[in-house]
């Protein structure tokens, strides 16, 4: 990219976020602070995954620290051409953890390798996605799908493998919430999505096999649908979804949402669930509070307090779970995560009572 | 103003949450409560999942539920969003195992009786299955891997034939057998 045209997107990028009031970044919390939808930064307009321009634009300008000088290559955006663009992720963890009555233990690992690809087959019309998880382990498709537009991008059709819509798209898929829904970045599922966004709504409906990504062996189906009010300093979701498989139900209703007060973002989330698919039926209960702090450019300190109660029949059994994790953005393509979690459950369950830490370096382009 | 406010609701949420932890009175390590079927057969001491390892007595299929699926597995294995379809969940987990071939790898059983070096279950369990990342999810990153004490207690039910619960079971909540 030459120097005119990255004045060009760092220019639409400012504007863009000065009409808009705000500043961006990734994951719910940036989405809040910036008082967009997540399909603003992500390739999939229900978030997560591939960046679009904007969202490339943004991490490599808004989010880093310090922006490092890249000579003449200007922004990445990803473009090997027209109408084909890549990227990916890459987080490598060392972590720590102390569970009572075993040994310490800390390991270097890969967490999460992924690729992304996009084909925009007819431009702002039709595409095709890919989110092809590289590592750990074998390779694995997390979302392939075919997404056509109708109505001046108020409309969307998508069919394939894809991540459900419901609640809040965190990036931990061990968060209480995520584990107890049944819905994170390990259970995306075949179907068909239709999606609405006009104005301050946003919404989704999915229908899906209801077997995350397994094949199907019943006429059954899961039906996800979220509806979120967006302005710019908070918003309001509603989530819903009914799984009717083979050996029952599994019905969730969810209410998420948050606000802004000056470089802090709030971020709640609320999940009922009643599963008639074990005998006797299981009710829970799983809760998230967030608080994101800006407190520098480039940083970022998430502080996490979480509840489950996995059996409202059987008392005393309730769980929680803290975190505290500082994100920092040096520079583009590359953050560094610092945290730490407290896990207090019932105190004969040891993995209900564990501490881990880890320090993160997440590479993305 | 609004500020504080905001960090007043959001720790008198977390302390409230923070009180919330379960005392687990009357409860197994599972979170079962004492003399419930669910619990009968796990016995007391840490669920860390340790197990008791291989001491040539035969190990049945409701040591493994109590002490490794349903405190572990079962945690994201369960329900109809169950991750690749497999419920590990009391009842149901010995139907969607022995003999059904996994989805990662169609070629392998998840459990094949008497050969647990060709039972994908054990495979992910151990790290070297093929495809995907070391179960349980996060191991050893947000949390530990089985011990190999208990990755043996496994395998020595697969070798011994994977024998099913007394009188049989598939269906939920037939508890208590050992």
């Amino acid at each position: 990219m030459n120097l005119r045209a990255l004045k060009f997107w760092s220019l639409c990028l400012l504007l863009a976020t000065q009409l808009l009031g705000v500043h961006a970044h990734a994951e719910p919390y940036l989405a809040l602070r910036e008082g967009l939808p997540c399909g603003a930064c992500h390739v999939n307009p229900t978030g997560g995954g591939m960046r679009n321009t904007y969202g490339d634009v943004y991490s490599q300008t808004q989010m880093p620290q310090q922006q490092v000088d890249l000579g003449g290559r200007g922004l990445w955006l990803g473009n090997l051409t027209d109408f084909l663009r890549v990227g990916g992720n890459l987080r490598d963890d060392f972590t720590w953890n102390d569970t009572p009555h075993q040994k310490k233990a800390d390991s270097f690992a890969i967490d999460d390798f992924r690729i992304y690809g996009v084909a925009d087959v007819i431009q702002n019309r039709l595409q095709l996605y890919v989110d092809e998880r590289l590592a750990p382990g074998g390779t694995q498709s997390r979302e392939a799908y075919g997404l056509l537009w109708l109505d001046q991008h108020q409309v969307y059709i998508k069919a394939g493998q894809m991540y459900l819509p419901y609640g809040l798209r965190l990036q931990d898929d061990e968060a209480f919430v995520r584990q107890a829904t049944g819905i994170n970045y390990t259970t995306p599922d075949n179907g068909a999505e239709f999606g609405y966004q006009h104005g301050s709504w946003n919404a989704q409906l999915a229908i899906t096999n209801g077997t995350a990504g397994a094949a199907e062996n019943n006429q059954g189906k899961q039906v996800t649908g979220s509806a979120v009010y967006i302005k710019p300093g908070w918003r309001l979701g509603v989530s819903y979804s009914d799984n009717d498989g083979t050996v029952g139900k599994r019905q969730m209703g969810g209410l998420f949402g948050g606000f802004r007060t000056g470089p802090v973002a709030w971020l709640a989330e609320v999940d009922y669930i009643a599963d008639h698919t074990v005998a006797p039926r299981v009710d829970e209960y799983a809760g998230l509070l967030e608080a994101d702090w800006a407190f520098l450019r480039g940083n970022n300190l998430k502080l996490t307090a979480e509840y489950l109660d996995p059996d409202t029949h059987i008392a005393h059994n309730n769980q929680n779970r803290f975190s505290i994790v500082w994100e920092y953005t040096p520079m583009q393509f590359l953050q560094t995560r610092l945290g730490v979690r407290k896990l207090d459950g019932i105190p004969q369950n040891d993995l209900q009572n564990a501490t881990e830490g880890f320090l993160e370096a997440h590479v993305f382009f | 103003m609004r500020q504080l406010v905001a960090v007043s609701l959001w720790l008198a949420g977390a302390l409230l949450l923070s009180a919330c932890a379960g005392s687990g009175d009357g409860l197994d390590q599972n979170g079962q409560p004492i003399g419930s079927s669910s619990s009968s057969s796990s016995g007391g001491g840490s669920s860390s999942g340790s197990g008791s390892g291989s001491s040539g007595a035969t190990v049945s299929f409701q040591t493994i539920q109590d002490q490794v699926f349903t405190p572990i597995c079962a945690q994201c294995h369960a329900g109809a969003s169950a991750p690749q379809g497999l419920q590990l969940s009391q009842g149901e987990a010995y139907a969607m195992i022995v003999g059904v071939p996994s989805q990662e790898q169609p070629a392998l059983k998840r459990i094949a009786p008497g050969d647990p070096d060709n039972s994908y279950l054990v495979q992910k369990i151990m790290g070297t299955a093929a495809v995907g990342a070391q179960m349980p999810a996060g191991c050893p990153i947000t949390q530990p891997c089985l011990t190999t004490a208990t990755i043996d207690l496994i395998r020595q039910w697969v070798s011994e034939g994977a024998p099913p619960p007394p009188s049989s079971s598939n269906d939920a909540g037939n508890p208590g057998e050992q």
